[in-house]
Protein backbone atom coordinates (compact mmCIF):
# COMPACT_ATOMS: atom_id res chain seq x y z
CA UNK A 1 0.00 0.00 0.00
CA UNK A 2 2.89 2.27 0.77
CA UNK A 3 4.11 2.20 -2.65
CA UNK A 4 1.11 4.10 -4.27
CA UNK A 5 1.87 6.73 -2.14
CA UNK A 6 5.69 7.30 -2.81
CA UNK A 7 5.00 10.06 -4.21
CA UNK A 8 3.56 12.96 -1.95
CA UNK A 9 2.65 14.86 -4.44
CA UNK A 10 0.57 12.12 -6.01
CA UNK A 11 -0.89 11.40 -2.78
CA UNK A 12 -1.85 15.23 -2.05
CA UNK A 13 -3.62 15.61 -5.47
CA UNK A 14 -5.21 11.92 -4.48
CA UNK A 15 -6.36 13.49 -1.06
CA UNK A 16 -7.66 16.89 -2.76
CA UNK A 17 -9.83 15.34 -5.12
CA UNK A 18 -11.59 13.14 -2.84
CA UNK A 19 -12.53 15.71 -0.94
CA UNK A 20 -13.60 17.94 -3.23
CA UNK A 21 -15.56 15.06 -4.70
CA UNK A 22 -16.97 14.53 -0.77
CA UNK A 23 -17.92 17.92 -0.15
CA UNK A 24 -19.39 18.65 -3.75
CA UNK A 25 -21.98 15.28 -3.03
CA UNK A 26 -22.52 16.52 0.28
CA UNK A 27 -23.77 20.19 -0.12
CA UNK A 28 -25.10 19.86 -4.19
CA UNK A 29 -26.51 16.58 -4.21
CA UNK A 30 -29.92 15.78 -2.98
CA UNK A 31 -33.21 15.99 -4.09
CA UNK A 32 -33.45 19.93 -3.67
CA UNK A 33 -31.55 20.95 -6.46
CA UNK A 34 -29.05 23.52 -5.32
CA UNK A 35 -25.68 24.48 -8.09
CA UNK A 36 -22.57 25.39 -7.11
CA UNK A 37 -22.52 28.93 -8.42
CA UNK A 38 -26.08 29.78 -6.53
CA UNK A 39 -24.31 28.95 -3.61
CA UNK A 40 -21.06 30.37 -4.32
CA UNK A 41 -22.52 34.01 -5.78
CA UNK A 42 -25.31 33.59 -2.71
CA UNK A 43 -28.29 33.51 -5.13
CA UNK A 44 -30.40 30.86 -3.17
CA UNK A 45 -33.57 31.14 -2.53
CA UNK A 46 -35.36 31.23 0.80
CA UNK A 47 -35.72 27.06 0.92
CA UNK A 48 -32.74 26.40 -0.85
CA UNK A 49 -30.98 28.25 1.63
CA UNK A 50 -32.31 26.48 4.64
CA UNK A 51 -31.55 23.55 3.30
CA UNK A 52 -28.27 24.58 2.10
CA UNK A 53 -27.58 26.23 5.59
CA UNK A 54 -29.53 24.36 8.14
CA UNK A 55 -28.81 21.33 6.99
CA UNK A 56 -26.10 20.11 3.85
CA UNK A 57 -23.67 22.13 6.04
CA UNK A 58 -24.03 21.28 9.48
CA UNK A 59 -24.15 17.70 8.43
CA UNK A 60 -21.14 17.61 5.91
CA UNK A 61 -19.42 19.47 9.20
CA UNK A 62 -20.62 17.11 11.38
CA UNK A 63 -19.45 14.05 9.21
CA UNK A 64 -15.53 15.51 8.96
CA UNK A 65 -15.57 16.09 12.85
CA UNK A 66 -17.18 13.40 13.97
CA UNK A 67 -14.64 10.97 11.71
CA UNK A 68 -11.85 12.93 12.27
CA UNK A 69 -12.47 12.57 16.49
CA UNK A 70 -12.97 8.89 16.18
CA UNK A 71 -9.94 8.53 14.22
CA UNK A 72 -7.86 10.71 16.21
CA UNK A 73 -8.50 8.66 19.51
CA UNK A 74 -8.06 5.16 17.89
CA UNK A 75 -4.85 6.62 16.72
CA UNK A 76 -3.94 7.80 20.66
CA UNK A 77 -5.55 4.08 22.03
CA UNK A 78 -3.90 2.37 19.50
CA UNK A 79 -0.19 3.68 20.40
CA UNK A 80 -1.05 3.69 24.50
CA UNK A 81 -2.21 0.19 24.64
CA UNK A 82 0.05 -0.86 21.66
CA UNK A 83 -2.11 -2.82 20.00
CA UNK A 84 -3.22 -2.34 16.00
CA UNK A 85 -6.53 -3.69 17.21
CA UNK A 86 -7.20 -1.05 19.79
CA UNK A 87 -10.35 1.04 18.23
CA UNK A 88 -12.88 2.83 20.43
CA UNK A 89 -15.79 0.45 19.12
CA UNK A 90 -13.71 -2.66 20.06
CA UNK A 91 -12.40 -1.75 23.69
CA UNK A 92 -16.14 -0.95 24.54
CA UNK A 93 -15.28 3.00 25.19
CA UNK A 94 -18.38 3.69 22.94
CA UNK A 95 -20.37 0.96 24.35
CA UNK A 96 -19.66 2.99 28.00
CA UNK A 97 -20.59 5.89 26.39
CA UNK A 98 -23.99 4.69 25.25
CA UNK A 99 -24.82 3.57 28.54
CA UNK A 100 -24.46 6.87 30.45
CA UNK A 101 -26.39 8.65 27.83
CA UNK A 102 -28.87 5.76 27.92
CA UNK A 103 -28.69 6.84 31.76
CA UNK A 104 -29.09 10.44 30.97
CA UNK A 105 -31.99 10.14 29.18
CA UNK A 106 -34.13 8.13 31.26
CA UNK A 107 -33.62 10.05 34.87
CA UNK A 108 -34.61 13.23 35.78
CA UNK A 109 -31.42 14.60 34.36
CA UNK A 110 -32.65 14.63 30.74
CA UNK A 111 -30.90 15.07 26.93
CA UNK A 112 -29.59 18.45 27.17
CA UNK A 113 -26.43 19.36 25.21
CA UNK A 114 -24.71 19.64 28.28
CA UNK A 115 -26.03 16.71 30.18
CA UNK A 116 -25.42 13.73 27.22
CA UNK A 117 -21.88 15.26 26.90
CA UNK A 118 -20.98 15.07 30.43
CA UNK A 119 -22.83 12.21 30.22
CA UNK A 120 -20.73 10.63 27.34
CA UNK A 121 -17.50 11.50 28.57
CA UNK A 122 -18.06 9.85 32.26
CA UNK A 123 -18.84 6.57 30.55
CA UNK A 124 -16.16 6.73 27.95
CA UNK A 125 -13.68 7.50 30.73
CA UNK A 126 -15.08 5.13 33.21
CA UNK A 127 -14.26 2.07 30.77
CA UNK A 128 -10.70 3.38 29.69
CA UNK A 129 -9.63 3.97 33.48
CA UNK A 130 -11.11 -0.23 34.07
CA UNK A 131 -8.66 -0.74 30.92
CA UNK A 132 -5.88 1.24 31.73
CA UNK A 133 -5.92 -0.19 35.39
CA UNK A 134 -6.17 -3.79 34.05
CA UNK A 135 -3.55 -3.39 31.11
CA UNK A 136 -0.37 -4.42 33.08
CA UNK A 137 -2.28 -7.46 34.08
CA UNK A 138 -3.66 -9.00 30.80
CA UNK A 139 -1.73 -9.61 27.41
CA UNK A 140 -2.54 -7.48 24.60
CA UNK A 141 -4.57 -9.49 22.62
CA UNK A 142 -6.47 -10.25 26.28
CA UNK A 143 -7.54 -6.81 26.92
CA UNK A 144 -9.47 -6.66 23.67
CA UNK A 145 -11.61 -9.46 24.96
CA UNK A 146 -11.66 -7.39 28.11
CA UNK A 147 -13.09 -4.30 25.92
CA UNK A 148 -15.89 -6.60 24.24
CA UNK A 149 -16.83 -8.32 27.75
CA UNK A 150 -17.41 -4.52 28.75
CA UNK A 151 -19.80 -4.08 25.79
CA UNK A 152 -21.33 -6.91 26.46
CA UNK A 153 -22.49 -6.15 29.99
CA UNK A 154 -23.02 -2.11 28.85
CA UNK A 155 -25.35 -3.37 26.63
CA UNK A 156 -26.92 -5.52 28.72
CA UNK A 157 -27.31 -2.58 31.03
CA UNK A 158 -28.89 -0.29 28.64
CA UNK A 159 -31.13 -3.07 27.49
CA UNK A 160 -32.23 -3.31 31.30
CA UNK A 161 -33.05 0.52 31.08
CA UNK A 162 -34.91 0.34 28.03
CA UNK A 163 -36.94 -2.23 29.39
CA UNK A 164 -37.75 -0.40 32.78
CA UNK A 165 -38.31 2.88 31.04
CA UNK A 166 -41.02 5.15 29.46
CA UNK A 167 -42.26 4.23 25.82
CA UNK A 168 -40.92 7.27 25.08
CA UNK A 169 -37.60 7.48 26.73
CA UNK A 170 -37.15 3.85 24.97
CA UNK A 171 -37.60 5.53 21.64
CA UNK A 172 -34.98 7.93 22.01
CA UNK A 173 -32.31 5.53 23.31
CA UNK A 174 -33.09 3.09 20.32
CA UNK A 175 -32.83 5.94 18.07
CA UNK A 176 -29.78 7.29 19.30
CA UNK A 177 -28.21 3.79 19.01
CA UNK A 178 -28.86 3.99 15.29
CA UNK A 179 -25.75 6.50 14.81
CA UNK A 180 -26.55 9.12 12.24
CA UNK A 181 -24.58 12.19 11.40
CA UNK A 182 -28.07 14.17 11.11
CA UNK A 183 -28.97 15.16 14.33
CA UNK A 184 -26.09 16.73 16.08
CA UNK A 185 -26.77 20.75 16.60
CA UNK A 186 -24.70 23.74 16.06
CA UNK A 187 -23.87 24.20 19.54
CA UNK A 188 -22.79 20.38 19.49
CA UNK A 189 -20.70 20.89 16.59
CA UNK A 190 -18.79 23.69 18.24
CA UNK A 191 -17.85 21.88 21.09
CA UNK A 192 -16.45 18.79 19.13
CA UNK A 193 -14.80 21.05 17.14
CA UNK A 194 -13.16 22.74 19.92
CA UNK A 195 -12.38 19.46 21.74
CA UNK A 196 -10.61 17.75 18.39
CA UNK A 197 -8.68 20.85 18.08
CA UNK A 198 -7.47 20.72 21.74
CA UNK A 199 -6.83 16.98 21.43
CA UNK A 200 -4.67 17.79 17.78
CA UNK A 201 -2.72 20.16 20.07
CA UNK A 202 -2.47 17.70 23.36
CA UNK A 203 -0.82 15.35 20.50
CA UNK A 204 1.64 17.86 18.89
CA UNK A 205 2.92 18.78 22.84
CA UNK A 206 3.34 15.17 23.62
CA UNK A 207 4.59 13.90 20.31
CA UNK A 208 7.90 13.51 20.61
CA UNK A 209 7.60 11.75 24.04
CA UNK A 210 4.77 9.35 22.39
CA UNK A 211 6.95 8.90 19.58
CA UNK A 212 9.73 7.07 22.44
CA UNK A 213 7.04 5.41 24.29
CA UNK A 214 6.44 3.18 21.66
CA UNK A 215 10.17 1.70 22.13
CA UNK A 216 8.76 0.22 25.20
CA UNK A 217 8.01 1.06 28.79
CA UNK A 218 11.77 0.12 30.30
CA UNK A 219 12.92 1.66 27.17
CA UNK A 220 11.26 4.59 27.59
CA UNK A 221 11.31 5.19 30.91
CA UNK A 222 15.05 5.13 31.07
CA UNK A 223 15.21 7.71 28.76
CA UNK A 224 12.51 9.54 30.32
CA UNK A 225 8.58 9.36 29.23
CA UNK A 226 7.02 9.89 32.13
CA UNK A 227 4.59 6.57 31.51
CA UNK A 228 1.70 6.82 33.42
CA UNK A 229 0.92 10.89 32.97
CA UNK A 230 1.53 10.24 29.38
CA UNK A 231 -0.93 7.28 29.29
CA UNK A 232 -3.62 8.88 31.31
CA UNK A 233 -3.57 12.23 29.22
CA UNK A 234 -3.93 10.05 26.07
CA UNK A 235 -6.86 8.01 27.50
CA UNK A 236 -8.60 11.01 28.81
CA UNK A 237 -8.07 12.72 24.97
CA UNK A 238 -9.23 9.70 23.35
CA UNK A 239 -11.94 9.65 26.10
CA UNK A 240 -12.79 13.26 25.42
CA UNK A 241 -13.48 12.65 21.80
CA UNK A 242 -15.11 9.65 21.69
CA UNK A 243 -17.51 10.18 24.25
CA UNK A 244 -18.32 13.71 22.20
CA UNK A 245 -18.75 11.97 18.93
CA UNK A 246 -20.83 8.95 20.28
CA UNK A 247 -23.17 11.48 22.48
CA UNK A 248 -23.86 12.94 19.59
CA UNK A 249 -23.67 11.03 16.58
CA UNK A 250 -24.48 7.45 18.30
CA UNK A 251 -22.16 4.62 18.37
CA UNK A 252 -20.38 4.72 14.89
CA UNK A 253 -18.18 1.61 14.26
CA UNK A 254 -14.55 0.82 12.51
CA UNK A 255 -13.76 4.77 11.62
CA UNK A 256 -11.64 4.59 14.90
CA UNK A 257 -9.68 1.56 14.12
CA UNK A 258 -9.25 1.35 10.62
CA UNK A 259 -8.44 4.79 9.58
CA UNK A 260 -5.29 4.93 12.04
CA UNK A 261 -4.28 1.72 10.63
CA UNK A 262 -3.98 2.92 7.32
CA UNK A 263 -2.34 6.18 8.05
CA UNK A 264 0.29 4.18 9.80
CA UNK A 265 0.50 1.64 6.85
CA UNK A 266 1.59 4.43 4.69
CA UNK A 267 3.32 6.69 6.61
CA UNK A 268 6.56 4.88 7.25
CA UNK A 269 9.04 8.31 8.25
CA UNK A 270 7.28 10.54 10.58
CA UNK A 271 6.47 10.65 13.76
CA UNK A 272 2.79 11.02 15.94
CA UNK A 273 2.86 14.28 15.22
CA UNK A 274 2.11 13.82 11.61
CA UNK A 275 0.62 10.66 11.74
CA UNK A 276 -2.01 12.41 14.04
CA UNK A 277 -2.60 15.52 11.61
CA UNK A 278 -2.62 13.21 8.34
CA UNK A 279 -5.23 10.90 10.88
CA UNK A 280 -7.68 13.68 11.41
CA UNK A 281 -7.70 14.17 7.54
CA UNK A 282 -8.22 10.69 6.72
CA UNK A 283 -10.50 10.29 9.16
CA UNK A 284 -12.62 13.32 8.32
CA UNK A 285 -12.63 12.27 4.68
CA UNK A 286 -13.82 8.96 6.13
CA UNK A 287 -16.67 10.35 8.02
CA UNK A 288 -17.41 12.69 4.73
CA UNK A 289 -17.77 9.35 2.19
CA UNK A 290 -19.82 7.27 5.01
CA UNK A 291 -22.26 10.53 4.83
CA UNK A 292 -21.48 10.15 0.78
CA UNK A 293 -22.48 6.35 0.83
CA UNK A 294 -25.44 7.18 3.36
CA UNK A 295 -26.89 9.46 1.20
CA UNK A 296 -26.45 7.89 -2.28
CA UNK A 297 -27.06 4.22 -2.10
CA UNK A 298 -29.69 4.94 0.45
CA UNK A 299 -31.60 7.86 -1.23
CA UNK A 300 -31.85 10.05 1.80
CA UNK A 301 -33.74 7.20 4.06
CA UNK A 302 -31.92 7.50 7.34
CA UNK A 303 -30.11 4.19 7.89
CA UNK A 304 -27.88 3.77 10.41
CA UNK A 305 -24.25 4.40 9.68
CA UNK A 306 -22.84 1.68 11.37
CA UNK A 307 -24.13 -0.44 8.53
CA UNK A 308 -22.20 1.53 6.26
CA UNK A 309 -18.76 1.79 8.18
CA UNK A 310 -18.95 -1.79 9.26
CA UNK A 311 -19.74 -2.58 5.89
CA UNK A 312 -16.40 -1.03 4.49
CA UNK A 313 -14.54 -1.00 7.78
CA UNK A 314 -14.86 -5.11 8.39
CA UNK A 315 -12.63 -6.28 5.14
CA UNK A 316 -10.52 -3.62 5.90
CA UNK A 317 -9.90 -4.67 9.32
CA UNK A 318 -9.35 -8.17 7.86
CA UNK A 319 -7.05 -6.95 5.17
CA UNK A 320 -4.47 -6.02 8.11
CA UNK A 321 -4.64 -8.83 9.95
CA UNK A 322 -4.48 -11.42 6.60
CA UNK A 323 -1.02 -9.76 6.57
CA UNK A 324 0.52 -11.57 9.24
CA UNK A 325 3.72 -9.98 9.49
CA UNK A 326 2.81 -7.02 9.74
CA UNK A 327 0.04 -7.71 12.62
CA UNK A 328 2.44 -10.30 14.41
CA UNK A 329 4.74 -8.22 15.03
CA UNK A 330 2.65 -5.52 16.35
CA UNK B 1 31.50 5.85 39.52
CA UNK B 2 28.17 4.24 40.57
CA UNK B 3 28.46 3.13 44.64
CA UNK B 4 25.95 0.33 45.76
CA UNK B 5 25.74 0.04 49.71
CA UNK B 6 24.56 -2.83 50.74
CA UNK B 7 21.42 -3.33 48.61
CA UNK B 8 18.58 -5.55 49.06
CA UNK B 9 16.30 -6.35 46.35
CA UNK B 10 13.69 -8.90 45.26
CA UNK B 11 9.92 -9.29 45.20
CA UNK B 12 8.07 -12.02 47.59
CA UNK B 13 11.24 -13.89 47.80
CA UNK B 14 14.57 -11.99 48.30
CA UNK B 15 17.47 -12.12 45.31
CA UNK B 16 20.07 -9.89 46.31
CA UNK B 17 20.80 -8.92 50.18
CA UNK B 18 23.49 -6.73 51.62
CA UNK B 19 25.39 -6.33 47.89
CA UNK B 20 28.13 -3.52 48.38
CA UNK B 21 30.28 -2.65 44.96
CA UNK B 22 31.73 -0.21 43.20
CA UNK B 23 31.14 0.54 39.18
CA UNK B 24 34.28 2.13 37.91
CA UNK B 25 34.46 4.32 34.88
CA UNK B 26 36.48 3.05 32.16
CA UNK B 27 35.49 -0.39 33.17
CA UNK B 28 33.34 -3.37 31.80
CA UNK B 29 31.57 -5.74 33.99
CA UNK B 30 29.43 -9.10 33.92
CA UNK B 31 26.77 -9.77 35.65
CA UNK B 32 26.28 -13.61 35.41
CA UNK B 33 23.69 -16.26 37.16
CA UNK B 34 21.27 -18.75 36.22
CA UNK B 35 17.49 -18.10 35.03
CA UNK B 36 15.47 -16.20 37.69
CA UNK B 37 18.64 -15.22 40.39
CA UNK B 38 17.61 -11.93 39.28
CA UNK B 39 20.14 -10.30 37.03
CA UNK B 40 17.76 -8.35 35.45
CA UNK B 41 16.06 -6.81 38.76
CA UNK B 42 19.65 -5.90 39.72
CA UNK B 43 20.36 -4.29 36.45
CA UNK B 44 17.26 -1.88 36.90
CA UNK B 45 17.84 -1.13 40.29
CA UNK B 46 21.42 -0.24 39.17
CA UNK B 47 19.61 1.94 35.78
CA UNK B 48 17.55 3.31 38.44
CA UNK B 49 14.44 1.98 36.79
CA UNK B 50 13.28 0.22 40.24
CA UNK B 51 13.77 1.30 43.66
CA UNK B 52 15.82 -1.09 45.98
CA UNK B 53 13.87 -2.89 49.24
CA UNK B 54 16.93 -1.01 51.69
CA UNK B 55 20.01 0.20 51.04
CA UNK B 56 21.61 2.99 48.96
CA UNK B 57 22.98 3.57 45.34
CA UNK B 58 25.06 6.74 44.82
CA UNK B 59 26.25 8.30 41.10
CA UNK B 60 28.81 10.08 41.62
CA UNK B 61 28.18 10.99 44.99
CA UNK B 62 24.57 12.21 44.26
CA UNK B 63 21.59 9.71 44.97
CA UNK B 64 20.49 7.66 42.37
CA UNK B 65 16.68 9.19 41.62
CA UNK B 66 15.47 9.44 38.02
CA UNK B 67 16.82 12.67 36.94
CA UNK B 68 19.91 11.83 37.83
CA UNK B 69 19.73 8.45 36.00
CA UNK B 70 17.96 10.08 32.89
CA UNK B 71 21.16 12.17 32.45
CA UNK B 72 23.60 10.10 33.26
CA UNK B 73 22.65 6.26 32.60
CA UNK B 74 21.82 4.40 29.09
CA UNK B 75 19.46 1.06 29.74
CA UNK B 76 18.70 -2.00 27.23
CA UNK B 77 15.97 -3.81 28.75
CA UNK B 78 15.91 -7.85 28.12
CA UNK B 79 12.18 -7.64 26.94
CA UNK B 80 11.32 -5.12 24.45
CA UNK B 81 9.41 -4.25 21.43
CA UNK B 82 9.00 -1.55 19.34
CA UNK B 83 5.14 -0.61 18.14
CA UNK B 84 5.13 1.43 14.97
CA UNK B 85 5.53 0.65 11.51
CA UNK B 86 8.29 3.31 11.05
CA UNK B 87 11.98 2.06 9.22
CA UNK B 88 14.62 1.89 11.38
CA UNK B 89 16.39 5.37 10.73
CA UNK B 90 13.27 7.06 12.04
CA UNK B 91 13.63 4.31 15.25
CA UNK B 92 17.14 5.65 15.65
CA UNK B 93 16.41 9.25 15.49
CA UNK B 94 14.50 8.36 18.90
CA UNK B 95 17.34 8.11 20.46
CA UNK B 96 19.83 10.53 18.61
CA UNK B 97 19.69 13.05 15.74
CA UNK B 98 22.83 12.61 15.39
CA UNK B 99 23.33 11.41 11.40
CA UNK B 100 26.69 11.01 11.24
CA UNK B 101 26.88 8.82 14.38
CA UNK B 102 23.81 6.91 13.47
CA UNK B 103 25.25 5.96 9.81
CA UNK B 104 28.91 5.11 11.93
CA UNK B 105 26.92 2.14 14.24
CA UNK B 106 25.28 1.14 11.23
CA UNK B 107 27.82 0.48 9.51
CA UNK B 108 29.62 -1.03 12.15
CA UNK B 109 27.07 -3.86 12.30
CA UNK B 110 26.23 -4.12 8.58
CA UNK B 111 22.70 -2.45 9.03
CA UNK B 112 23.03 0.71 6.51
CA UNK B 113 20.99 -0.96 3.82
CA UNK B 114 18.25 -1.84 5.94
CA UNK B 115 18.24 2.04 7.31
CA UNK B 116 15.09 2.48 5.18
CA UNK B 117 13.43 -0.51 6.10
CA UNK B 118 10.41 -0.94 8.29
CA UNK B 119 11.65 -1.75 11.64
CA UNK B 120 9.08 -4.53 12.02
CA UNK B 121 10.52 -6.29 8.93
CA UNK B 122 14.25 -6.55 10.88
CA UNK B 123 15.17 -10.19 11.91
CA UNK B 124 14.98 -10.52 15.74
CA UNK B 125 19.08 -10.43 15.50
CA UNK B 126 19.04 -7.14 13.80
CA UNK B 127 16.24 -5.57 15.88
CA UNK B 128 18.35 -6.09 19.01
CA UNK B 129 21.54 -4.64 17.23
CA UNK B 130 18.88 -1.60 16.26
CA UNK B 131 18.33 -1.27 20.50
CA UNK B 132 22.18 -1.79 21.10
CA UNK B 133 22.28 1.18 18.83
CA UNK B 134 19.96 3.24 20.10
CA UNK B 135 21.29 2.61 23.47
CA UNK B 136 25.42 3.53 22.49
CA UNK B 137 23.61 6.91 20.53
CA UNK B 138 22.85 8.25 23.66
CA UNK B 139 26.67 8.37 24.41
CA UNK B 140 25.64 8.42 28.31
CA UNK B 141 28.63 7.40 31.08
CA UNK B 142 27.13 4.18 32.51
CA UNK B 143 25.30 2.11 30.37
CA UNK B 144 23.51 -0.78 31.41
CA UNK B 145 22.42 -4.25 29.04
CA UNK B 146 20.12 -7.04 30.03
CA UNK B 147 21.60 -9.49 27.78
CA UNK B 148 22.07 -7.41 24.92
CA UNK B 149 23.65 -10.86 23.27
CA UNK B 150 20.70 -12.61 22.27
CA UNK B 151 19.68 -13.48 18.88
CA UNK B 152 23.61 -12.48 17.90
CA UNK B 153 25.61 -14.35 15.78
CA UNK B 154 29.39 -14.72 16.59
CA UNK B 155 30.56 -12.22 14.14
CA UNK B 156 28.56 -9.63 15.87
CA UNK B 157 28.75 -10.84 19.32
CA UNK B 158 32.72 -10.32 18.49
CA UNK B 159 31.68 -6.94 16.77
CA UNK B 160 29.31 -5.10 20.02
CA UNK B 161 32.54 -6.49 22.59
CA UNK B 162 34.92 -4.28 19.99
CA UNK B 163 32.85 -1.23 20.10
CA UNK B 164 32.05 -1.82 23.71
CA UNK B 165 35.63 -1.74 24.52
CA UNK B 166 36.49 0.93 22.37
CA UNK B 167 33.64 3.33 23.45
CA UNK B 168 35.41 2.77 27.06
CA UNK B 169 38.27 3.64 26.29
CA UNK B 170 37.37 6.84 24.07
CA UNK B 171 34.07 8.01 25.98
CA UNK B 172 35.52 6.49 29.47
CA UNK B 173 32.46 5.08 30.47
CA UNK B 174 30.87 2.54 32.54
CA UNK B 175 29.31 -0.92 30.89
CA UNK B 176 27.63 -3.20 32.59
CA UNK B 177 26.10 -6.00 31.06
CA UNK B 178 24.53 -9.61 31.96
CA UNK B 179 25.43 -12.77 29.62
CA UNK B 180 25.57 -16.52 29.69
CA UNK B 181 27.97 -16.97 26.92
CA UNK B 182 31.01 -18.74 28.20
CA UNK B 183 33.06 -17.73 25.55
CA UNK B 184 32.22 -14.13 25.61
CA UNK B 185 32.84 -14.07 29.09
CA UNK B 186 36.61 -15.82 28.99
CA UNK B 187 37.82 -13.83 26.43
CA UNK B 188 36.40 -9.66 26.55
CA UNK B 189 35.21 -9.45 30.72
CA UNK B 190 37.64 -9.00 33.39
CA UNK B 191 35.02 -7.72 36.24
CA UNK B 192 32.16 -10.59 36.87
CA UNK B 193 29.69 -10.54 39.54
CA UNK B 194 27.68 -13.85 39.84
CA UNK B 195 24.36 -13.59 41.23
CA UNK B 196 24.87 -16.68 43.35
CA UNK B 197 26.94 -15.06 45.75
CA UNK B 198 25.25 -11.96 46.42
CA UNK B 199 22.25 -13.20 48.34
Amino acid sequence: MSRIFRHKSLAFILAAVLLFTAVYFHLFYGIIEITMYQAICSELDSKSAFVFYQHRLPLMCTAFLCGASLSLSGLYLQHIFRNILAGPSVLGVSSGALLFVALSYSTFIGGSVLAVSIAGILGALMVLSLLLFLAPFVKNTELLIVGVLFSFIASACVDFIAFSTSAQTLQKISFWGFSSFERATFSQLLVLGFALLVCLLGGCVLAPQLDRYALGDLMAKSIGVNIRMLSVLSVLMAGVLVALSTAYCGPVAFIGLVVPVIIRMVVRQAGFLKLSFYTVLAGGLMGLYAGVFQKIIFENQILPLNTITSLFGVPLVLYVLLQKKTYASL
Amino acid sequence: MLVCEQIQLGYDRLLVDGFSYTFKRQNLYGIVGKNGSGKSTLLQALAGLLPVKSGHIYLDNQRLTRPVAQSYISFLPAQKQYFGYQTLAFFLSLFSKDKDKQNNLLGVFDLQEHANKPFYILSDGQKQLAYIIGVLLQEKPFVFFDEPLVFLDITNKNKLMDVLNEQIKTQKCCVVLSLHDQYILERYIPHQIDMKELL
